[in-house]
């Protein structure tokens, strides 16, 4: 595709972004809920649509949908599973998040860990465990972005050395559009400019994905009923399930608990201004979750459908399909995935600094000023996007492991999590010593590689075993800490006190 | 409805989106098969949710 034509569609979506960033930062106040969570007054449809955007990153448009090319139905249920749970885990946890939230003035969810558990060590632990699991996570977003312009473009701009690593021009230069609009819209105003450039994001991924999906319908089938023809005769094998039970469940799992382990997600459950906001931001996302994950994966059954020579890497499925459709409906689509990356990234790298500002600068130095704490963030935020442009342009292979690490990884504070609210015997030791040698043991194992599974089964089943036995073990030998009554009590009075229940 | 039966309906989901089709749907070659199902599933699973919010105050 001609390269003139991509860098007018992102000049255009980039100065949309850019404006709605701008206004967003005009309602700016002061102090870290302001910055980082935009005062708690997110309304029901941004909090839907952020939390749509941030959760559903270029992973879905690329990932899933080569995924589904290449190993079928499996990937429709890995994918759903994550939408029933997150409702489940969204209905359960969101009141008390929210209420938790706003009662101790907290910020982060290693915060929110920190205040149940009496215990800054557990927000420690929880803010390390998430920086090192989402650094190679974003970076990943970025690499996706650079990897698709230079598979999309027909030109070819000399690559150039530094420090002995050859960069390509044109995958730095994704990697520095997704890092640039990233940062300003984190930059600026915060969690208010990254939701209200979220909205705008989630609306064109899912408008595009609908248009997308319509035309290779009509064009290359004659129309649905067509499609489901050909797939069912033609490619049958792909609706039957055929993927190992253990790597179903392997991957399946960190999935499943990514609403409460994921920071970027569960900060969400403090933003909104109201329990109908609330309310509105379940419906929205459950609503968007299953339109846009039922068109990926047929995305991914057509283009098998299609008969396009995808290659040996499925992650070329989309390049490939876009490089078969007009070129205006193949832009809109190649912005839409742009939006997925940023969107995430930027939220993302906006929960990290103020995990950074809030969990570890504040701990170590409790006297900083608030003004001095929003201003850490924000070095923080350049700091987070500097070592992913790096990251992502080492393309190291090691990025992969890190990035499948990342899920299982975070999947380790899930028992902590739920015994926050849910287990009155949960204590500070068995949090931290769950975390902690789950965390180790889960990246270990992810390290060796596969060959290295116990009885075949994946680091996050092992890691989830490992940890619920710590967590449940240790716990039981020691002693809850100190105000764990009152905390549980509070919570559940004001979850009542506002009809959450 | 109760957290506990929220908890209850986590685990038959989690039984059911497994189980079933690992045992009885994963070798037919149909739409109505596994992808008809997964994705009735969610929607049974958002038709709870709504059921379940709709009893969530307003107010405050």
């Amino acid at each position: 595709m001609n390269p003139t034509y991509i860098a007018i569609a992102l000049a255009v979506w980039f100065l949309v972004g850019v404006v709605i960033a701008y206004k967003a930062r005009e309602y700016l106040g002061k102090g870290m809920p302001e910055f980082f969570l935009a005062n708690r007054k997110l309304g029901g449809f941004i909090s839907g649509m952020t939390y749509s955007a941030t959760t559903f990153s270029a992973f879905m448009m690329v990932g899933l949908v080569g995924l589904t090319y290449s190993t079928g139905v499996g990937a429709v249920g890995f994918e759903m599973i994550y939408i029933i749970f997150t409702i489940l885990l969204l209905i359960i946890f969101a009141p008390r998040f929210w209420v938790a939230g706003k009662k101790y003035d907290i910020i982060t969810p290693p915060e929110l860990l920190a205040k149940r558990y009496n215990s800054r060590w557990v927000g420690i632990v929880s803010s390390v465990i998430c920086l090192t699991m989402l650094i190679p996570y974003a970076s990943v977003q970025m690499m996706g972005i650079g990897f698709l312009l230079e598979g999309m473009t027909s030109v070819s701009l000399p690559a150039f050395e530094v420090f002995g690593v050859t960069i390509s021009t044109l995958y730095l230069i994704g990697v520095l559009l997704v890092a640039g609009f990233s940062g300003i819209s984190a930059f600026w105003a915060g969690m208010r400019s990254v939701s209200w450039t979220d909205a705008f994001q989630a609306i064109i991924m899912l408008a595009a994905s609908i248009l997308l999906v319509i035309f290779v319908f009509y064009h290359f089938f004659g129309g649905p009923a067509g499609f489901v023809t050909e797939i069912t005769t033609e490619h049958s094998q792909l609706l039957e399930l055929n993927w190992d039970l253990s790597m179903f469940i392997g991957l399946t799992l960190p999935w499943a608990f990514f609403a409460l382990t994921n920071p970027q997600v569960s900060q969400r459950m403090f933003v909104s201004d109201s329990v109908k906001s609330i309310k509105q931001m379940i419906i929205y996302f459950s609503i968007f979750a299953l339109i846009y994950t039922v068109i990926t994966t047929l995305l991914g059954l057509s283009i098998a459908g299609t008969g396009l020579e995808v290659g040996a890497d499925a992650d070329n499925a989309m390049p490939v399909l876009l490089g078969n459709v007009p070129v205006v409906l193949a832009l809109v689509v190649f912005v839409s995935i742009f939006a997925a990356a940023t969107s995430t990234l930027s939220s993302v790298t906006l929960t990290l600094s103020s995990l950074g500002s809030r969990d570890l600068v504040k701990k170590v130095k409790p006297s900083i000023s608030e003004k001095l704490e929003v201003y850490s963030g924000k070095i923080i935020i350049v700091f987070i996007l500097l070592s992913c442009i790096v990251f992502a342009n080492l393309r190291l292979d090691m990025i992969a492991v890190l990035s499948s690490m990342a899920s299982g990884g975070l999947l380790v504070m899930a028992p902590t999590i739920i015994g926050s609210f849910f287990w009155k015997r949960a204590t500070t030791e068995g949090a931290l010593s769950s975390m902690a040698i789950g965390g180790v043991i889960t990246a270990s194992l992810y390290i060796a590689g596969e060959a290295y599974y116990p009885l075949g089964w994946w680091p996050s089943f092992w890691g989830l075993l490992i940890t619920v036995v710590i967590f449940v073990g240790v716990s039981l030998i020691t002693e809850p800490p100190e105000g764990t009554e009152k905390f549980l009590n509070e919570v559940e009075e004001g979850v009542e006190e506002y009809g959450m229940v | 409805m109760k957290i506990r039966t929220l908890g209850f309906i986590a685990m038959i989901m989690a039984i059911l989106s497994v189980g079933v089709p690992y045992t009885l749907l994963g070798s037919i070659a149909r739409f109505w098969a596994s992808y008809l199902y997964w994705t009735l599933l969610t929607v049974i699973t958002i038709v709870i949710g709504f059921l379940h919010l709709r009893e969530w105050g307003d107010s405050k």
